[in-house]
C-alpha cells in the first residue's frame, strides 16, 4: 500500500483528501504545516507527497526544497495543490521538479490520475 | 506325499475362492494380488510334483496331461492377473475338479505299484536297477549282478564279480557303509527281507541314491551264506522328496504369514491355523488345535446357524461365505466374513479350509454412515425451519412456473393461507395480469434457458396494495440428467432501502447540479443576463413547467420589483408589489420559504395575480447576510407538479448561490458604473483644464451626459432673474432656442423649472401626460418623461439641465442623482469660466490703467485709491524685498487686517514657509524682459485658516529700468482649488478602484479558491463514494460545503464594503446617536453570533452625550474590532471595552489578551487582504481592519494600536464628536 503524505493547512480539505486516500486504498498521512510535514517524512519516507504552497511556519517551496536535499526523498514524486495560478509559482515548481501542479479547486479525478501516474512510473526507490 | 499335493491344491483353490468371494466384498486389490501370486506359486509346486510322477511312475496315468494343463493355467494366471478375474475363477474351478478326480485315482494306483515291486523283485533282471547275489562279507563280494549294473553304478558287470576290479562295498558311500551293514545283519538275523536306502558313488564319481531290498539265503542251517536282492536308482525321487519338503515348509510359512486368518477344521474341530487367525481371536495355536470351533462363536445358536448355512452353501456351490460374530479369547466380539470350502470335495472328513476377514471396522464405518445420514436429515429439517422463518421470500416453482412450495414469508406475501395452498398455482393466481406477466418474463430465463437471474429488482404490491421493491434471484433446478425441472427463487424486500437510495441519489445529483450551476452562474457579470439565467436554471432544476419570477427589494419605495419573469410571469416584469403581498411578498416579509399546492385556492393570494393561470407555486427568500434582498419563485401546473420539502431544500440551496452571484454581479455592475462616473468626471476635469470658455464646457457636458444617463434629448437653461433662457440643446433643431425664447418662460408661474427652482432639488416627471404643469413647446410633443436638475453656484440656482425621453417612466431617482452630479460639474465650470472671464477682463483693464496712467497715479494717489478701492480684486504694491507699500480695501477686508497694520509689513510672513523659495524666485525674475508673472500660493489667515490666492504681479520700473515696485492683483481661489482637489481625489479613487480590482483578482486566487476546493472535493466525494459513506459522513460533507459557502459569503460581503470605501462610495452620513446604546447593541449581537456571553466587559467611563457620528460606520468599526478581539483571544479571557468622551471627542478603547500582532506586520495593519503570520487556522478575510481604518478616516478620527505578540492588543479610536460637520454637505 502506497504511503501518501498530505500537506494541507485547511483542516477540512486535509481530512477530505485523507478520506479520498482511504477510499482509493492508499495509506494517507496528514500534516498541517511545513514543519510537521518534515517530521512525518523523518518518521517514514512516503511514496508520494501532496503539498499545498501557502502553509504556516514553513511554506511549500521550502518543504519541497528540503525534501529534494534529503537523499532518501530526493526522488520522491511530489504533487503540488495550490490556489496560486501565477506563472512565477508554476516556474518555481517546475524548477523543483514537482510531478504535477494542480490548481484549486480541482476535480478529484484529476488528482487521482496524477497520483496514479506518479506512483506507477516513479523510480521505485522506496517500493 | 500325495497328501501334501492334495493339501497344496486345496489351499490354492481356497485362496482363489476367497479371492472371488472377497472381490465381491470389495477386498482391496493388494490382498487379491497377493492371493493370486500365492495361488500361482502353489500351482507351480504341484506341477513339479506331478511331472515327477509322470516320469517315474506308471505311464498309464494321465499325469503328463495334468502337468501340461497346469502349466497352461499358470501362464494364464500370470497373463490375465486381476484384469480377467472371471475367466481366472472359471479356469481354476475347472482345474480343481479335474485334479481332485485324478488324485483319487492315483492313490489306488500307487498302492498297486508297491505290490508289484515286491512281486517282481527277483524276476525282472532287466528292470531298471540291478539284481544281485553276494556273499555276506565285508566287501559284499558279488557272485552275480544283472545287466542293470552298468546303468546303476557305471561299472560293467565283470568289474564287480568276485571283486575283480572293485568291490560293491567300496561303491557304497563311506558314510552309509555302517548303516548298510547293520541293516543287512538285522535282516539276516530276523530271517526277513530287509530294505534300505543309501548312497553309492558311481564310476564317474557321482553320488546316487539307491533303494535295496534283499534276503538271506541259508545254505546249511543257521547262517546265511549268500544274499540275494535288488538295487534300484531312486536319486530323482529322493531329490523330489527333498524339494517337496522344502516347498511344504515354505508353504506353511506362507500360510502362517498370510494377512488374513486361515485355518483348517475337521468336523468343526480346529487343525492347522495361521498366526493371523490366532491374533484375530487372541488364542495361541495350542489353544485352538483339537478344540471345537464352538469355542470362538458368540453363542451356541450362532455356532449352529453358521454350521447349517455354511455346509448348505458348500453342498450347493463348493464354497460357503457368511458374516458372523466371533468371541475373542478376551471376550471381545468381532464381526467377520467367514469363507470355507472342503479340502476334498468327495470327503468332508478330510477337513474344511476357511478364511476369516475382520469386518468390524467396515461395519462400524457403515453404522457411522447411517448415523450421519440421520444427522443430515435432522439438519434438513432445521434448514426447512430456518428458511420458513427467514424474512426473505423463498419459493420453488416447477418448469411450468407453478409453485411447488414457499416459505412463510412468501405465503404471506402472496396472501395465501399456507404453503400447501400455493402448490400448483402460478403468479397469475395472485397478481394482476401485468405484474404476473413481468414475473413470467423473469422466470423464463432460468426455466427456458437454464440461466440464473441474480439480484433483479422487481416491482409489485403486497396484499394491502402497498408498492414493494423486491431484490430477486432465481436459480434453475436441474434433475440428475441436467435438465431444468424448475427454479428456486429468493426475494428480499428492499423497498425502504431503495427509497433511501433514491433519496440519496437525488440529493447527490441535486448537489452536483448545484455545483455545476454555481460555476455557471459565476461566469456571468451582467446583472440582467444573470437574473435571467438564475431564473432559467431554477425552473429547470425544480422542473417547474410554468416558469417563475425574481423579485428584488427596492428600499427607496419599500417595494418588491419583478426584475425578471418566465412563463406567465413574463408580461409583468417591472411590476411592483408590497412586502407581505401575495406569495412572494409574504416570503420576503417572513424570510421563510413557502409553497402552495393551489394558488388560486390560497387565501393569501394577491389581487394583482388573480388572473394567473398556474396554481402550484414555490417561493424562497434571497437571503444576504441575514436579510432578505428579494425572492425567487417557481410555478407549475398543479395537476402535474406538487412541491414538497425536498424542493424547498433544493431551491433554498440554489437561492443561496444565486444570491451570491447576483450580489457579485451587482458589485461588478456598481464598479462599472463607478468607473464610468469617474471617467466622466476625469474627462470633464480635463476639459476644464483645456478651456475656460463656458460655451465649450457646456457643450462638452451635454456631449458626455449620455455616458452617465441615457436620454433622447438634452437642454441647458440659464436663469436670468425670474426669466429662463434656453442656452444649449442637443437633438433639437438648431433654431430651438428662438422658438423657446418666444414663449417667454418665467419662474413666476407653476412649471417644471419652477418646481426645480423652488425645491432646489432634481425633479423626475414619470409621465408628462399626467403632470399638471406640463407645457408643450415646439418640437416637444414626443416627450413622455423628464428629469431636471438645478445648476447651483454659491447656493444659488443659476440654471437647469433637463433630459427628455420618449418612454414613460424612463427616469428614476438614480438618474436624478447622477444628473445632479453633472449639474454640480456644470456649475463649477460656469463659475470658473465666469471668474476667468472677469479676471481676464480686469487684468487687461488694469494693465491699460497701469501702463497709461502710472505717472498720473503717482501724482494723484487719492484718486488712484478711489479707483482701486472700488475693485473687488485684491490689489497691493510692494517693494522687491516684499515690504507692502499699498493695499486696497478689498485686500484689507479679505485678510481681516487694517491698512496701517499691513503697509510696511513683510507679506512673506503670511505665506507658509514651504512656498517662500518658489515665490521669491518668481518675484526676482521680474525685469524688462519679463514684466509680469502669475502665481498661486496659500495664505495664512489671522485665525489660522489657510486660503489660496492667485496673483498677477507686474513690475513698475524706475527711470533706470530697474524694478522699483511690484504691483499685484490677486483673488481668492480657495473654492477653485478645492474643486481641483476633488477632481484629483476622484482620479485617485478611480486608480484605487483599479488597484482594488487587481488585488481582488489575486486575492480571489487564494481566499476564494480554498473554500471552493473544499466544496468541490466534498461534492466529488459525495458523487463518487457516496454509496460507501455513512449518513454521518454525508452530513459532515454537507456541513463542510455550507461552512465554506458561508466563508465565501462573508468574504464577498467584506469585499463589497471595502470596495465601496475604496471607490469613495461609502458615504459619510453623520447623525445624532446615543453611543452607549449603540455599543451595548453591538456587544449583544456579537455575543449571540460568537456564543461568547460575558467575554466583553463594557465600561462606559463617562456619560457620552449624544454624539454626531455615522451610525453605520461606527457599527462596522466596532463590530470588526470587537470580533477580532474575541476571535484572536483564548476562549474565556476577558476583552475590555472602554468608552470615554470629552467635549470634542469620543474615545473607544478595546483591549484583549490574545495572540497579538507581530511587530513586523504592524506597518501593514490596515491594508486590505493582509493577514498576520500568526493567525494560523483562525478564519478571516484580511479585510476587517481595512474597513475599520476607512471608517475612522471618514470621521476624520485617529486609530492607534499597541500590540505585543502572545500578550495582547489594544486599539484606541478617537473620533471627533462635535457638530462641526453639522448639516454641511460636501
Amino acid at each position: 500500500m502506497s504511503r501518501i503524505l498530505v500537506v494541507e493547512d485547511d483542516q477540512t480539505l486535509r481530512e477530505q483528501l485523507l478520506e479520498l486516500m482511504a477510499f482509493e486504498g492508499y495509506q494517507g498521512v496528514g500534516a498541517e504545516d511545513g514543519a510537521q510535514a518534515l517530521e512525518r517524512v523523518h518518521e517514514a519516507p512516503p511514496d508520494l507527497v501532496l503539498c499545498d504552497v501557502g502553509l504556516p511556519t514553513l511554506d511549500g517551496f521550502s518543504v519541497i526544497r528540503q525534501l529534494r536535499a534529503n537523499p532518501s526523498t530526493a526522488e520522491t514524486p511530489i504533487i503540488v495543490l495550490t490556489a496560486r495560478q501565477d506563472l512565477d509559482t508554476a516556474r518555481r515548481m517546475r524548477d523543483l521538479a514537482v510531478r504535477a501542479y494542480i490548481t484549486k479547486p480541482f476535480a478529484l479525478d484529476v488528482l487521482l490520475d496524477a497520483i496514479h501516474n506518479a506512483l506507477t512510473d516513479a523510480p521505485s526507490s522506496t517500493a | 506325499m500325495v497328501e501334501s499335493v492334495t493339501l497344496l491344491l486345496s489351499i490354492t483353490l481356497q485362496l482363489l475362492a476367497a479371492a472371488y468371494a472377497w472381490r465381491l466384498q470389495r477386498v482391496t486389490n493388494r490382498h487379491l494380488a497377493w492371493m493370486l501370486l500365492v495361488a500361482a506359486l502353489c500351482l507351480q509346486i504341484v506341477r513339479r510334483v506331478v511331472s515327477f510322477f509322470a516320469v517315474s511312475a506308471d505311464s498309464a496315468l494321465p499325469l503328463a496331461e495334468i502337468a501340461d494343463g497346469l502349466t497352461l493355467l499358470i501362464s494364464l494366471l500370470f497373463l490375465l492377473g486381476m484384469a480377467s478375474m472371471a475367466s481366472l475363477m472359471l479356469s481354476s474351478e475347472d482345474a480343481r475338479k479335474k485334479l481332485q478326480a485324478e488324485i483319487g485315482e492315483r492313490h489306488q494306483t500307487e498302492r498297486a505299484l508297491q505290490e508289484s515291486q515286491r512281486t517282481y523283485r527277483t524276476l525282472l533282471g532287466n528292470l531298471p536297477g540291478m539284481a544281485y547275489r553276494c556273499r555276506n562279507d565285508a566287501d559284499w563280494t558279488m557272485e552275480f549282478v544283472s545287466e542293470g549294473c552298468k546303468a546303476l553304478t557305471g561299472y560293467p558287470v565283470g568289474d564287480l564279480l568276485e571283486n575283480k576290479r572293485i568291490s560293491y562295498g567300496s561303491i557304497i558311500h563311506p558314510a552309509d557303509r555302517t548303516q548298510v551293514a547293520e541293516a543287512v545283519q538285522a535282516g539276516l538275523r530276523a530271517k526277513k527281507p530287509f530294505q534300505m536306502t543309501y548312497r553309492i558313488v558311481t564310476a564317474t564319481g557321482h553320488e546316487k541314491w539307491v533303494w535295496e531290498q534283499g534276503i538271506g539265503i541259508y545254505a546249511s542251517g543257521k547262517d546265511a551264506v549268500t544274499i540275494e536282492g535288488f538295487v534300484a536308482d531312486i536319486t530323482e525321487r529322493i531329490e523330489a522328496e527333498q524339494a517337496m519338503q522344502h516347498s511344504e515348509a515354505m508353504l506353511r510359512s506362507v500360510f502362517r504369514a498370510a494377512p488374513i486368518g486361515l485355518g483348517i477344521v475337521t468336523d468343526r474341530v480346529f487343525g492347522l491355523t495361521n498366526s493371523q487367525f490366532q491374533e484375530m481371536l487372541g488364542y495361541s495355536e495350542e489353544d485352538l488345535a483339537g478344540q471345537s470351533a464352538r469355542l470362538i462363536y458368540e453363542t451356541e445358536e450362532e455356532y449352529e446357524r453358521v454350521g447349517e448355512v455354511k455346509y448348505e452353501q458348500i453342498d450347493r456351490e463348493g464354497t460357503g461365505t457368511i458374516e458372523t460374530r466371533l468371541r475373542r479369547k478376551d471376550g471381545q466380539i468381532i464381526e467377520v466374513l467367514l469363507s470355507s470350502s472342503e479340502l476334498d470335495r468327495n470327503n468332508r472328513a478330510a477337513g474344511v479350509i476357511f478364511s476369516v476377514l475382520d469386518i468390524t471396522e467396515r461395519n462400524r464405518a457403515a453404522a457411522a454412515l447411517r448415523h450421519s445420514e440421520e444427522a443430515l436429515n435432522k439438519e434438513r429439517n432445521l434448514l426447512r425451519t430456518l428458511i420458513d422463518n427467514l424474512p426473505d421470500f423463498v419459493y420453488v416453482k416447477d418448469i411450468d412456473g407453478r409453485f411447488v412450495t414457499g416459505n412463510t414469508a412468501q405465503v404471506k406475501l402472496l396472501g395465501a393461507s399456507s404453503a400447501d395452498a400455493l402448490v400448483g398455482k402460478t403468479d397469475a393466481d395472485f397478481y394482476p395480469p401485468a405484474i404476473a406477466a413481468q414475473f413470467a418474463i423473469s422466470d423464463s430465463l432460468p426455466l427456458k434457458q437454464g440461466e440464473p437471474v441474480i439480484n433483479r429488482e422487481e416491482y409489485l404490491f403486497d396484499p394491502q396494495g402497498s408498492p414493494l421493491v423486491i431484490l430477486t434471484s432465481k436459480i434453475p433446478l436441474h434433475d440428475s440428467q441436467g435438465a431444468v425441472i424448475g427454479l428456486v427463487g429468493i426475494g428480499r424486500n428492499i423497498t425502504e432501502r431503495k427509497a433511501a437510495e433514491d433519496a440519496l441519489a437525488k440529493r447527490t445529483h441535486a448537489l452536483q447540479t448545484l455545483h455545476d450551476l454555481s460555476v455557471d452562474l459565476g461566469m456571468i457579470d451582467d446583472l440582467a443576463s444573470l437574473q435571467t439565467r438564475v431564473l432559467e436554471r431554477a425552473v429547470d432544476l425544480l422542473n417547474a413547467d410554468m416558469g417563475g419570477c425574481i423579485y428584488l427589494y427596492q428600499p427607496e419605495d419599500d417595494s418588491l420589483l419583478l426584475v425578471d419573469g418566465l412563463g406567465p410571469d413574463k408580461p409583468y416584469i417591472g411590476d411592483r408589489i408590497k412586502p407581505g403581498e401575495g406569495l412572494s411578498g409574504r416570503v420576503f416579509a417572513t424570510q421563510q420559504p413557502m409553497f402552495v399546492v393551489d394558488y388560486m385556492a390560497w387565501d393569501g393570494r394577491a389581487d394583482v395575480e388573480d388572473e394567473f393561470p398556474f396554481s402550484a407555486m414555490l417561493s424562497v427568500p434571497l437571503m444576504w447576510r441575514g436579510e432578505a434582498i428579494g425572492t425567487l419563485g417557481v410555478n407549475a401546473d398543479k395537476e402535474r407538479r406538487r412541491f414538497d420539502q425536498d424542493d424547498v431544500w433544493l431551491l433554498e440551496l440554489f437561492a443561496a448561490q444565486a444570491t451570491t452571484a447576483i450580489k457579485n454581479a451587482q458589485l461588478f455592475s456598481d464598479e462599472h458604473d463607478q468607473r464610468d462616473l469617474a471617467e466622466m468626471l476625469a474627462h470633464t476635469a480635463s476639459l476644464l483644464s483645456q478651456t475656460l470658455d463656458p460655451t465649450v464646457v457646456m457643450r462638452h457636458i451635454l456631449d458626455n451626459t449620455g455616458r452617465l444617463v441615457e436620454h433622447d434629448a438634452a437642454t441647458i437653461f440659464v436663469r436670468e432673474g425670474s426669466h429662463v433662457r434656453l442656452a444649449f440643446w442637443r437633438n433639437y433643431p438648431d433654431d430651438m432656442g428662438r422658438h423657446v425664447d418666444a414663449h417667454q418662460m418665467t419662474l413666476d408661474e407653476p412649471s417644471l423649472l419652477h418646481e426645480v427652482y423652488t425645491a432646489s432639488q432634481p425633479v423626475v416627471i414619470e409621465d408628462t401626460q399626467t403632470y399638471p404643469h406640463w407645457r408643450d413647446l415646439p418640437h416637444t410633443d414626443w416627450i413622455r418623461s423628464v428629469v431636471a436638475a438645478p445648476i447651483r453656484s454659491h447656493g444659488e440656482t443659476i440654471g437647469f439641465i433637463v433630459l427628455d425621453s420618449a418612454t414613460p417612466g424612463f427616469f428614476t431617482a438614480l438618474h436624478a442623482n447622477r444628473l445632479t452630479m453633472l449639474a454640480d460639474q456644470a456649475a463649477i465650470a460656469i463659475e470658473n469660466a465666469q471668474l476667468y472671464e472677469r479676471i481676464q477682463q480686469y487684468a487687461s483693464e488694469l494693465e491699460q490703467h497701469v501702463a497709461a496712467r502710472t505717472r498720473e497715479l503717482r501724482a494723484s494717489e487719492a484718486r488712484y485709491r478711489a479707483i482701486v478701492d472700488d475693485q473687488m480684486e485684491l490689489v497691493c504694491r510692494h517693494t522687491p524685498d516684499h515690504k507692502l507699500t499699498f493695499v486696497n480695501e478689498s485686500y484689507c477686508r479679505w485678510v481681516g487686517r487694517s491698512r496701517e497694520d499691513l503697509v510696511g509689513a513683510d507679506f512673506m510672513q503670511f505665506v507658509p514657509p514651504a512656498y517662500h523659495a518658489t515665490l521669491k524666485a518668481l518675484l526676482a525674475s521680474l525685469g524688462p524682459d519679463n514684466p509680469s508673472i502669475e502665481n498661486e500660493h496659500p495664505y495664512t489667515m489671522p485665525d489660522g485658516e489657510t486660503r489660496w490666492q492667485a496673483w498677477t504681479d507686474r513690475a513698475i520700473f524706475d527711470e533706470q529700468g530697474c524694478v522699483s515696485e511690484i504691483q499685484g492683483v490677486g483673488r481668492d481661489i480657495t473654492t477653485r482649488k478645492r474643486l481641483e482637489n476633488q477632481l484629483r481625489r476622484a482620479l485617485e479613487r478611480e486608480m484605487s478602484v483599479n488597484e482594488l480590482g487587481t488585488r481582488f483578482v489575486s486575492m480571489a486566487a487564494h481566499d476564494l479558491r480554498n473554500p471552493l476546493a473544499v466544496i468541490r472535493s466534498a461534492t466529488d466525494l459525495l458523487a463518487h463514494y457516496g454509496d460507501r459513506m455513512s449518513k454521518d459522513e454525508h452530513l459532515r460533507k454537507l456541513s463542510n460545503i455550507q461552512r465554506n459557502v458561508d466563508l465565501m459569503v462573508e468574504l464577498l460581503d467584506d469585499i463589497l464594503t471595502v470596495g465601496k470605501v475604496e471607490a469613495g462610495r461609502l458615504e459619510f452620513r453623520p447623525e445624532t446617536i446615543d453611543v452607549v446604546e449603540l455599543c451595548q447593541g453591538i456587544i449583544h449581537e456579537l455575543a449571540v453570533a460568537t456564543a461568547s456571553y460575558g467575554q466583553v466587559q463594557f465600561n462606559p467611563v463617562a456619560d457620552c452625550s449624544p454624539a454626531f457620528l455615522d451610525k453605520k460606520l461606527v457599527r462596522h468599526m466596532l463590530t470588526n474590532l470587537l470580533s477580532n478581539a474575541i476571535k484572536y483571544s483564548p476562549q474565556g479571557t476577558p476583552v475590555t471595552f472602554d468608552l470615554a468622551c470629552d467635549a470634542e471627542h469620543v474615545i473607544f478603547r478595546i483591549e484583549d489578551r490574545g495572540i497579538g500582532i507581530p511587530q513586523a506586520d504592524q506597518r501593514y495593519l490596515y491594508e486590505a487582504f493582509r493577514r498576520f503570520r500568526n493567525v494560523g487556522n483562525i478564519p478571516g478575510t484580511g479585510l476587517g481592519l481595512a474597513i475599520v481604518k476607512q471608517s475612522v478616516d471618514l470621521h476624520g478620527g485617529t486609530i492607534e494600536v499597541d500590540s505585543q505578540e502572545h500578550k495582547g492588543t489594544t486599539f484606541t479610536v478617537i473620533l471627533p464628536s462635535g457638530n462641526r460637520y453639522g448639516g454641511k454637505h460636501e
